[in-house]
């Protein structure tokens, strides 16, 4: 084994060998294993192996995105076939066993609801793309700001409901007037968490420019701060728009149970596509603004090469506070706009900090692009979403299984380089 | 008049002790090469001047001001351009976008200071939309020196620009060298190219385990065929 291992490391050759046997292996087993799976579904084989075996096929989906030279391009071609193939498979089965119309309804709920899960992954995760990449500072305290947005927008949203209800046409009008507040706590949401973000990055990160043990023990630190403080204040209450506690009116401008109605049985909540639109808006903004404007061309290259930025006449340090600030004002936009859908509540901030590490690794953290944290969202969304439908119990394992797949053979993510 | 004065400086990187307290003189307008053999401190001088790796001890006068604790940011504001061995060119924008960060306000505006650039570098047109990334070796040097010139910077610093080129595209730098220099700015060259030295220098400092173990007159150096071979390695 040892020799194996000395002869990988000391032969290039041979290396490449054998990760093209190795791709080629993974292909054949997954697409085996997924045709008997589709074969055998019918005969009801123990959920368990189910979930083994889609674990299995996901890694066949991972090999797509394996960049190999022109000379290795069988791999790639047997994966595409493959999974076209598999993906055919599926639907037709799908299809026969459930029946075309169950089968558009639970497609195209599960899209919408993994796109809005996507979407609001995509918010709360390109701040925390943003400060690592250009500061290379592993935030733990990001989980906690997207959390605490949860409970600023709520908070700016009692406030200001009690300010405007008192103008007449807002005061007959509740519905405009909780869309008026709704909007108003999205801002305050950003702007609180954004100053705190400053605060933050001035007084205590800064100081530990280039040492990430240090940098990970304070945000940790912070983490816990947060968590308590909100404890303290709010209580282990958990808010929710749908009984708005506090409220004058009781009203939201769009409750979860306002629903869209395309006919066939293809109902969608309304607040979920508002998520999904809000997000690409945001997207949309922040790639117009990284790729456009020359503060945002200084954040990519601060990203590449934060160095030779500075050594170009840019003061990094003022960049490096904007970006934290911009970071942790993202996660509390995040937060708030989540909060109608997920609600504010304590347990938040831990789950979204793994969604976080998990999609800018499949995006690409170290030299990775703004473009490899959105499509990783979605990746991550949908997949946990599909899951969560089809395969019940499978969603907290499936995007370990991309994860590990995409350490395993493209460590880089989709736009990054190996660290 | 000298534009940059370096008087005794001791710098080290992390625990290292690289630089044991040297000196040196860039004069207004002229081409100053350091020399030395690889890991005697050249680039770490030029870095020390960009206050990359600041002296612990020891001054840098840089028009008359002491710049030796200054920010990297607020040294080259001053007028100091940097073209780096590696190039560092951002490989993830476009060749014009890495000229538009490296933009600072001055007299003269952006389409004045790219067609000065033009002049230099005819084919630079053509690359201006294209990523920095997928440039050939020689447009990524160019890149680099260009960024270097798109602000009237009054010093250049210029680290071992002719590094990993093919003898075509080093002699194509080399003709670049010799047009900035024709253009009286005033550079401070580290260069192992003994043959690219000596046709553009006007004065050397050889460099010799972080210390300076000679430095004058390039036509000087040029005839003593013993100190070229005991320092740079080179049989002339």
């Amino acid at each position: 084994m040892i020799s194996l291992i000395r002869s990988i490391n000391s032969n290039e050759d041979y290396k490449k060998r054998l990760i093209l046997f190795l791709k080629i292996f993974i292909a054949l087993i997954s697409g085996i294993i997924t045709i008997l799976w589709i074969i055998l579904d019918k005969a009801e084989l123990p959920n368990q192996i189910f979930k083994m075996i889609v674990g299995v096929w996901i890694m066949g989906l991972a090999l797509l995105s394996i960049p190999t030279p022109r000379k290795e391009k069988l791999p790639q071609i047997f994966s595409l076939v493959e999974i076209i193939v598999i993906s055919c498979l599926w639907l037709f089965v799908e299809v026969e066993s459930k029946g075309v119309e169950i089968f558009m309804q639970n497609g195209s709920l599960t899209l919408v609801n993994g796109l809005a899960f996507s979407m609001l992954l995509f918010l709360m995760t390109s701040g925390f793309f943003l400060i690592f990449g250009l500061a290379d500072i592993i935030n733990f305290a990001h989980g906690a700001f997207f959390m605490l947005g949860g409970f600023m927008g709520y908070e700016v949203y009692l406030l200001s409901e009690s300010f405007l209800i008192t103008i007449p046409f807002l005061g007959n009008d509740p519905v405009l007037l909780s869309f008026i507040c709704f909007i108003f706590g999205l801002i305050g949401a950003t702007i609180i968490l954004g100053l705190i973000g400053i605060g933050i990055e001035v007084t205590t990160i800064r100081r530990l420019f280039r040492k990430p043990i240090s940098q990970i023990l304070l945000t940790v630190g912070f983490l816990y701060i947060i968590l308590q403080l909100t404890e303290i204040i709010w209580g282990p209450a958990i808010f929710t728009y749908n009984y708005v506690s506090g409220s004058q009116t009781g009203i939201f401008w769009l409750p979860r149970s306002a629903i869209l109605d395309l006919g066939g049985g293809m109902r969608f909540e309304i607040y979920r596509i508002f998520l999904i639109l809000f997000g690409l808006v945001i997207a949309i903004g922040m790639f117009l603004v990284l790729s456009r404007t020359r503060i945002g061309l200084i954040i990519t290259a601060g990203i590449e090469d934060p160095e030779m930025v500075n050594a170009l006449g840019i003061d990094t340090k003022r960049v490096f506070t904007l970006v934290f600030a911009t970071g942790a004002a993202m996660a509390g936009l995040a937060g708030a706009v989540a909060v109608p859908q997920v609600n504010a509540s304590l347990d938040v901030a831990g789950n979204y900090l793994i969604y976080a590490f998990i999609i800018v690794v499949i995006g690409g953290a170290h030299f990775g692009r703004f473009a490899g944290t959105f499509w990783a969202s979605i990746i991550v969304g949908l997949s946990h979403t599909f899951c969560q439908f089809f395969y019940p119990g499978l969603e907290s394992i499936i995007l370990f299984l991309i994860l590990l797949a995409i350490l395993t053979f493209k460590p880089g993510g989709l736009t990054g380089e190996p660290m | 008049m000298n534009l940059l004065e370096v008087n005794d400086i001791h710098v080290y990187i992390q625990s290292f002790y690289i630089l044991h307290g040297i000196s040196f003189f860039v004069p207004e307008g002229k081409t100053t090469v350091l020399l030395g053999r690889n890991g005697s401190g050249k680039t770490t001088a030029m870095r020390a001047i960009l206050g990359l790796n600041p002296p612990r001890k020891g001054e840098i006068i840089y028009k008359g001001v002491n710049i030796a604790h200054l920010p990297t940011h607020k040294i080259v504001q001053r007028g100091v351009g940097y073209v780096p061995d590696t190039r560092r060119i951002i490989k993830s924008l476009t060749v014009e976008q890495n000229l538009e960060i490296a933009l600072r306000k001055g007299s003269k505006t952006y389409d004045e200071r790219l067609s000065e650039i033009f002049e230099l570098f005819p084919d630079f047109e053509r690359f201006l939309g294209q990523k920095a990334g997928s440039l050939s070796g020689g447009q990524q040097q160019m890149l680099a020196v260009s960024r270097a010139l798109i602000n009237d910077n009054d010093l250049l610093l210029i680290d071992e620009p002719t590094e990993g080129l093919s003898p075509l595209l080093a002699k194509n730098v080399l003709k670049t060298l010799h047009a900035i220099k024709e253009k009286r700015k005033t550079v401070l060259l580290v260069e192992q190219n003994f043959a690219a030295a000596k046709s553009v220098g006007d004065y050397y400092y050889i460099f010799d385990d972080g210390k300076i173990a000679h430095n004058g007159k390039m036509e000087t150096l040029v005839d003593d065929h013993e100190l070229i071979s005991r320092y740079l390695g080179v049989n002339v």
